[in-house]
């Protein structure tokens, strides 16, 4: 089934509105040389499947999976501990109903605003969300995922400061510095990683860099709770790094989890100019790593400045309130190469379930989303460094997320957990972030006390086997 | 008014203003609880909490619901109107490719789980990878890219790699990357973010001027970036000899899939000098728009290419071979000139799962038929149309047919002081989306009806086109006026941008 609903009579009556005999006809200008000779050779797909047989098929590769989660229901899946940048939250229904009405889901980009006045509007409150989170002035309407936001706060910072150096914590996600390198590669924009002695930065070292590169450092970028789950003191490192060197001052890009924010303080009030961030944790299911959303966030001077699409209040003929996308000349389409940035759309369905998500968990819900995130990773935390042979690998505040140092190779629990649909945690050797007896464990407010119980256990028993 | 056609919007009216989520909230209210907290609670250090909750909406169950309920009823969308949007191809998104996506096994994993665990993912997208590959006539596939301006931004990447790789193009001076004035916006943005320059190459009777090309491709020329069909709609025929110009001065050609509806199946970029390209999942292959987003924009190249494509690349071990140990398919991040992530994780999956779908569905002969169908579908109303709507590039008689899009030039109705965005506003009151406008030349409306629309929607376009230039003449004013039936009149766009207001209370 292809979906096309034109019948055979029908076909020939258009063919002779037209004037043509046939369709091969309308393809003049396509010269025959270029024309296919034979079908498609579609690798295990010699012709299309009817609804039943895809569904078969679809069933058939959703089943040779072992999910972590349960994705958009509740219940089943595997107890998952895994978080290294995605998170295995509690959806409300209300998100996955709400959200994904056929109105959203089928929408284009909303430029006719007289057409999209539902999804403006969402979008316009979903920007206030994210600012109140953040405690910063402006957001846009969302950009793809959490590693090219920060590349774009990035890119702004140069693009405003017109400097040439970016320092960046080196506790960031391996994977966001990673795509941060992709992205300078090819600008004249120098990069340097700040290490992180101890799990975190430190103010110090942060002031002496700045100052070593004598007023050419645009932006420094922290992450916090950072890669290690560690709690970094974003206001000491951000006024550190903000002490104007010969007449300048860099600007402070906060890499942000949206769920912190609703315990810790927020990226505005430690002095940020600029938060970047995943949004994947407000009510996106983990889908293995997409399609997630960029939540970004800016002081108001910046806002000229801003990549991805913005949406305005303004009024109707009648002086009524409506929404439209504003300050659409920073963009692409009317831009071209001096746009700031190529890109074209926001992630609108994932920023409708964030904002569906953010309303439905007010702030009461969000704070105790994180509280129980926190308590129930620190009760985790404690238990585990009780079993003999781990310990905790850092000191110091944590947010969700800890590392431990494992007696036993981490993969070995890992696949001692398999059998018992447990998600121990990650290894942190193959996420970049240390060695191969140390495990990254997440844990959510989804975790029952049981269940932690249960990874305890598993831990405890990955030592005594061989 | 509305000549019996369901606009949307008749059930909501003009009468209030919507209320925003914040005007909604009241003190405490709440619409969803959590257990009680099972383990004992930890200390929390001074100075890191915040000292008070983000101050986030606060509303119950029933006025949650309620208010996204009425949010949709103020929004288009293809399943209740039609989109004829030039260049963005607003098919049908099949309901089965949303449960698809849905699905536990997919919608529930982690991008950390082991291979071993996501078999059945790595085995749907190995699958994507070889049927894109064979559709875009290239030798492999990326499936990174987050959308079509990704896409084009990781391509633009693997050529700069290419030419700055002694042993590959070995041209580290090629900076210079050629697209015609009708080219995507999002092409010259891409470029730049890359620190390519960009040249702009102009048009005659709407195709590549290759004279001119001739003259601006030089030993600093990287590539050029062309859409073809172009956006103009029409198949470049001269596309060979493009490809010729830009390979005899060893530069390469990079192709926009954005147009790719109207030729698969049926023709392969690979065939006709293709280099490199990116296809958009959301265009061609039914992906939803939701709103903006999210799409997908895979790229293929050419064999000489793959060495630079982005990691991770989705792998098969030889099937079953003696000696094979691990899992048959896996992520591999093993490619030594790699130009590295574009992303975290890998890549828009759920998306890619409604692709799979959607190709699957067609099988290779029904993706011809797509083509051809949304072809006819243009040519239908471009044919019906021509009378009243000028069009520069079509002429049945002289076998000048269109794509499947069609640009057209009203002018006499703008002759009646009727601007299009008056008719694009006016069409809001039939309950139809406007075509794109002002693009790709000044005072056209480009008109794609995609070939998933019943003859009877076909015919209801052109009826409303028709009267609408009918009003043109007997009461300008009307359309001058219009949208009459959408939730609000015509909103003050300069006023916005002048005054911006962004956030509530902001």
């Amino acid at each position: 089934m292809n979906y096309v609903q034109l019948t055979t009579e029908q076909r020939q009556e258009m063919l002779a509105a037209i004037g043509v005999g046939g369709v091969k006809d309308l393809y003049a200008s396509l010269p025959p040389e270029y024309r296919l000779g034979s079908d498609l050779k579609l690798e295990g797909l010699p012709k299309g499947l009817s609804e039943l047989e895809l569904r078969h098929a679809l069933n058939e590769r959703a089943g040779g999976n072992n999910p972590a989660a349960e994705g958009t229901g509740a219940g089943g899946g595997n107890l998952c501990f895994l978080g290294g940048g995605a998170y295995d939250h509690f959806i409300p229904q209300a998100v996955n109903y709400l959200a994904h009405q056929s109105a959203f889901v089928t929408a284009y980009t909303p430029y006719q605003a007289e057409a999209s006045q539902g999804a403006l509007q969402a979008f316009f409150e979903f920007q206030t969300q994210v600012t109140r989170l953040t405690g910063l002035e402006v957001s846009n309407a969302s950009l793809y995922e959490g590693a090219t936001a920060v590349v774009e706060g990035v890119l702004m910072a140069v693009n405003s400061t017109g400097k040439r150096k970016v320092l960046v914590a080196g506790s960031l996600h391996p994977d966001y510095l990673a795509v941060l390198r992709t992205y300078l590669g090819d600008l004249p924009v120098e990069l340097e990683v700040i290490p992180a002695e101890g799990g975190r930065i430190a103010a110090k070292e942060v002031e002496k860099r700045v100052a070593s590169f004598r007023g050419d450092v645009a932006a420094v970028v922290v992450q916090s709770p950072n890669v290690l789950g560690l709690i970094e003191d974003w206001e000491a490192i951000f006024a550190a790094a903000k002490k104007p060197v010969e007449g300048h001052t860099a600007l402070a890009v906060a890499v942000f989890n949206p769920i912190a924010c609703g315990l810790l303080k927020r990226p505005g009030d430690c002095g940020a100019d600029i938060a970047a961030g995943d949004g994947q944790p407000l009510g996106i299911p983990l889908s293995f790593g997409g399609p997630y959303l960029g939540l970004f966030a800016a002081k108001a001077a910046l806002m000229r400045k801003m990549p991805g699409r913005l949406i305005g209040q303004t009024v109707d003929k009648s002086g009524r309130r409506g929404f439209c996308l504003t300050l659409q000349t920073r963009e692409q389409h009317i831009r071209g190469a001096k746009a700031t940035s190529n890109i074209c759309t926001n992630q609108g369905l994932l920023a409708m379930r964030a904002t569906v998500y953010l309303s439905a968990m007010g702030p009461a819900g969000l704070r105790e989303v994180a509280e129980q995130c926190y308590h129930k990773a620190h009760y985790a935390a404690e238990k585990i460094a009780d079993v003999p042979g781990y310990k905790l690998a850092y000191s110091g505040a944590f947010f969700h997320e800890f590392v431990v140092d494992t007696p036993v190779p981490a993969q070995s629990i890992i696949d001692l957990g398999r059998a018992r649909g447990i998600l121990p945690g990650l290894d942190a050797a193959k996420l970049g972030i240390g060695h191969e007896r140390q495990l990254l464990v997440a844990v959510t407010e989804k975790r029952t006390a049981g269940e932690i119980d249960a990874l305890v256990e598993l831990l405890t028993d990955a030592t005594k086997k061989k | 008014m509305s000549r019996g056609f369901a606009g949307r919007f008749e059930h909501v009216g003009q009468e209030e203003v919507s209320p925003l989520i914040f005007e909604r909230s009241v003190p405490g209210a709440r619409a969803v609880d959590l257990p009680a907290l099972d383990v004992p609670a930890a200390k929390i250090p001074a100075g890191i909490a915040a000292a008070q909750p983000a101050d986030l909406p606060q509303v119950g169950p029933m006025e949650l619901v309620r208010h996204y309920t009425l949010l949709a009823a103020r929004n288009f969308s293809v399943d209740a109107n039609f989109y004829p949007l030039g260049s963005c191809t607003m098919k049908f998104n099949p309901p089965v490719n949303e449960a698809a996506a849905a699905l536990p096994g997919f919608a529930g994993l982690h991008p950390r789980q082991d291979d071993v665990d996501v078999q059945g993912a790595l085995k749907l997208l190995y699958e994507l990878r070889l049927w894109l590959a064979e559709i875009a006539g290239l030798d492999e596939v990326s499936l990174q890219p987050c959308a079509g301006a990704h896409g084009e931004y990781t391509a633009l990447k693997v050529i700069r790699a290419y030419f700055k790789d002694p042993k590959g193009g070995n041209a580290p001076g090629r900076t210079k990357v050629l697209a015609p004035d009708t080219a995507h916006g999002t092409n010259p943005a891409s470029c730049a973010m890359c620190g390519a320059n960009v040249v702009t190459v102009p048009s005659k009777d709407g195709r590549v001027d290759l004279d001119a090309l001739r003259g601006m491709v030089d030993g600093e020329t990287a590539a050029m970036m062309i859409t073809n069909p172009n956006t103009a709609g029409l198949f470049d025929d001269t596309i060979t000899q493009i490809a010729k110009i830009l390979h005899d001065a060893g530069a390469l050609l990079y192709l926009d899939g954005a147009n790719m509806n109207a030729i698969v199946g049926v023709s392969r970029p690979g065939d006709f000098g293709v280099d490199i390209m990116h296809f958009n999942t959301h265009k061609t292959f039914s992906t939803p728009h939701g709103c903006g987003g999210p799409g997908a924009g895979p790229i293929a190249v050419r064999k000489f290419l793959a060495p630079y494509l982005p990691v991770p690349q989705v792998e098969k071990n030889g099937a079953g071979a003696p000696g094979t140990s691990g899992p048959a398919y896996y992520l591999s991040y093993d490619r030594a000139k790699t130009i590295g992530k574009v992303r975290s994780f890998f890549g828009q999956f759920s998306v890619l799962v409604r692709c799979w779908a959607y190709i699957a569905a067609c099988g290779p002969v029904g993706l011809r038929d797509v083509a051809e169908s949304a072809v006819l579908s243009a040519n239908y109303l471009a044919a019906r149309l021509r009378e009243r709507f000028e069009m520069p590039y079509f002429d049945p008689g002289a076998k000048k047919f269109c794509a499947h899009e069609f640009v057209t030039v009203p002018k006499t109705l703008l002759a009646t002081g009727v601007t299009l965005i008056d008719v694009a506003k006016r069409l809001i009151d039939h309950g139809i989306h406007p075509p794109t406008m002002h693009w790709p030349v000044h005072n056209c409306l480009m008109i794609e009806p995609t070939e998933t629309e019943s003859l009877q929607t076909l015919d209801r376009f052109v009826e409303v086109m028709l009267n609408i230039a009918d009003e043109a003449q007997s009461n300008p004013e009307l359309v001058k006026a219009a949208p009459h039936l959408a939730p609000v009149q015509r909103l003050d766009e300069v006023a916005a941008a002048r005054t911006p207001v962004l956030t509530h209370g902001g």
